[in-house]
């Protein structure tokens, strides 16, 4: 699951959004939370949660807080911050590793099962050939 | 396939029936669906529909009036046997249980995996999730 939405969305209280927002921070396939026009998204308590979650979690990209009292108090700047300088973390992982020479490679070939022919000769062409004349 | 008109619940039942067999039914990628105007019975005719179809991808529902326990549980069946739905949009008014109904087939129980792999955006707008939809929520999350 990459998306999960519920906008205009009615929870009984904000602790609901806490429950969400805790069972998240091990999800590592969730990239968009949208809660936007939500009401109980409001108070410290789902704040400090979605902060912790924030930190916990690096591959969360965006959550959506578009007109909850959240964003309303000032406090949707905070999450996006945190989520910007997660973004740029991530972006950080590789800079300054030194470039090798891959020596070998491991190919996933995901599409369509009935794709023609044209891309059975691309791969004849370009792919293996350059895994054979590599060994 | 966008089914949006000012026909009544019998003409739309007998139009559904029709659909169920037509050949369309087998390049079918997006269903967009304004199910306030279809009715319990033709809800429950595309979901049956779709559970095995083998070409969706994305449904989309727009239900203008409650979504009654009917058309919840025609959705969870017919996520629990679709493989190829990969977006569920649906907005509508519904019951607490009914975040807990459409969830369940994505939630694996007893160490079991869930019975929906495929579903990756899910959009609920204007549900009640309440503590048992995001207990349920949570659950298929973690």
């Amino acid at each position: 699951m990459t998306h999960l939405g519920f906008t205009f969305a009615m929870f009984s209280d904000p602790l609901d959004v806490c429950t969400i927002l805790e069972s998240l921070e091990t999800n590592e396939t969730l990239h968009t939370l949208d809660l936007s026009r939500c009401e109980e998204v409001r108070g410290d308590g789902v704040l400090a949660k979605m902060m912790d979650l924030l930190r916990a979690n690096p591959w969360l990209k965006d959550i959506n807080l578009d007109d909850t009292p959240l964003e309303r108090d000032g406090h949707a700047v905070q999450v996006k911050a945190q989520l910007e300088m997660n973004s740029r973390d991530y972006m950080a992982v590789g800079k300054g590793m030194p470039r090798v020479q891959p020596k070998f490679a491991r190919v996933f070939l995901c599409g369509d099962a009935y794709s023609g022919k044209r891309l059975n000769q691309f791969f004849d062409k370009y792919l293996f050939s350059h895994t054979l004349e590599a060994h | 396939m966008s089914i949006l008109s000012g026909l009544d619940v019998e003409e739309i039942e007998v139009l559904f029936e029709n659909l169920v067999s037509h050949p369309m039914l087998a390049t079918l990628r997006v269903a967009h669906l304004f199910a306030g105007i279809n009715g319990d019975k033709g809800m429950e005719i595309v979901c049956n529909m779709l559970k095995n179809n083998r070409t969706i991808k994305t449904l989309q529902l727009h239900e203008r009036e409650h979504m009654t326990e009917i058309v919840q549980a025609s959705l969870g069946a017919m996520l629990s046997v679709n493989s190829t739905l990969e977006t569920l949009d649906a907005s509508c008014v519904s019951s607490e249980t009914g975040v807990e109904v459409v969830l369940a087939p994505l939630t694996g129980h007893d160490g079991k995996p869930p019975l929906n792999k495929s579903l990756k955006q899910l959009q609920f707008t204007s549900w009640e999730i309440g503590q048992r939809g995001a207990r349920a929520a949570a659950q298929m999350t973690h």
